[in-house]
């Protein structure tokens, strides 16, 4: 029992160790280039130590803890260099936030209309019943997220090849396929 | 009293992360994970340092005139060879010895000023007594 658990940790330390690796690319290159080996070789030492003294839990512990000071020093250090205002990034990031809102904005659509987009509008229909077209434009607000998605996508292609951009892809699809079941079943229950 | 160096005198008010970073190099070279545990043991767990905040500390040009890396291996059979060392510069060990003078005057003005508690004020006098 105990070997198993100890295997299982030491297969969770692994992964732990890989994911920070990888997750290095927030840092800005030249950072990365100067330090991304160190940090993951300290990271390595900091989990061989936790889970020598407290198990599972003190690598959980100590993931959060290195996790976000991860994100705390990668936002300084762009903040610091200045790459922050560079254009591969804002486009990057503005498309990876358009992306996740447009997501969670569909998501929230399950449940009949919890969305932002679409209680929003049915509040401003309440008021305006004189409007002409509003289910018309009720649908056309309902694409958004879709509209906002496909943009985001747009700027992270454009920002970011190789792999990553594959992956990104990826996950992108299986999402916009996910939303659109969603907004679907929203149109089959509130038909216009 | 010696005459402050204008140097030096420009690089106080360090952060904690810099200074608990100094202090552990005053006790002689360390890498990158020995700095980081020489921090949690001297502040009994209070201040931990992750990867991140330890090599953004050390990385600024401002910094290298602190802290510079070594070639020499305390002792390499027992070492990884990818591990980079670091070590107070002169300088570095000015400014750390500057910046804690620094905090002794605070320390000494909330003393006055009966900020610290009973406890802490019979710890001071004991160990004035015994320097």
């Amino acid at each position: 029992m105990n070997r198993r658990s100890s295997r299982s940790s030491q297969q969770c330390l692994r992964f732990l160790v890989a994911t920070y690796r990888w997750l290095l690319q927030l840092y800005p290159a030249s950072f990365r280039r100067a330090f991304g080996t160190h940090m993951v070789q300290v990271f390595r030492d900091s989990c061989h130590q936790a889970e020598r003294e407290h198990g599972f839990p003190g690598l959980m512990t100590l993931w959060l803890a290195t996790f976000l000071d991860l994100l705390r020093s990668a936002l300084a250090e762009h903040l610091a260099e200045g790459t922050l205002l560079s254009r591969p990034f804002f486009i990057r990031a503005s498309g990876l936030l358009v992306i996740v809102g447009a997501t969670v904005d569909a998501l929230l659509q399950v449940d009949g209309g919890a969305s932002v987009v679409v209680t929003g509008y049915r509040g401003v229909l309440q008021y305006l019943p004189q409007v002409s077209h509003g289910e018309a434009l009720l649908r056309g607000l309902v694409y958004t997220p879709v509209v906002c998605y496909t943009l985001g996508l747009a700027g992270l292609l454009l920002a970011q090849r190789g792999w990553v951009g594959r992956l990104c892809m990826s996950l992108a699809v299986l999402a916009l396929g996910a939303m659109w079941r969603c907004i679907s079943s929203m149109f089959s229950r509130y038909p216009a | 009293m010696t005459t402050p160096d204008p140097a030096v005198e420009r690089k106080l008010s360090l952060t904690p992360a810099i200074f608990h970073i100094l202090l552990a190099l005053a006790g002689g070279e360390r890498h990158g994970y020995g700095i980081m545990q020489e921090v949690a043991a001297s502040t009994q767990g209070q201040m931990r340092l992750g990867p991140g905040t330890l090599y953004r500390s050390i990385k600024p040009p401002s910094r290298r005139c602190l802290i510079e890396e070594s070639d020499e291996r305390p002792d390499a059979s027992l070492d990884n060879e990818r591990r980079r060392y670091y070590r107070l510069t002169s300088f570095g060990q000015r400014v750390a010895e500057a910046e804690a003078q620094r905090l002794e005057r605070l320390v000494r003005q909330a003393h006055a000023r009966h900020l610290l508690g009973e406890t802490r004020q019979g710890l001071l006098a004991t160990q004035g007594g015994e320097m």
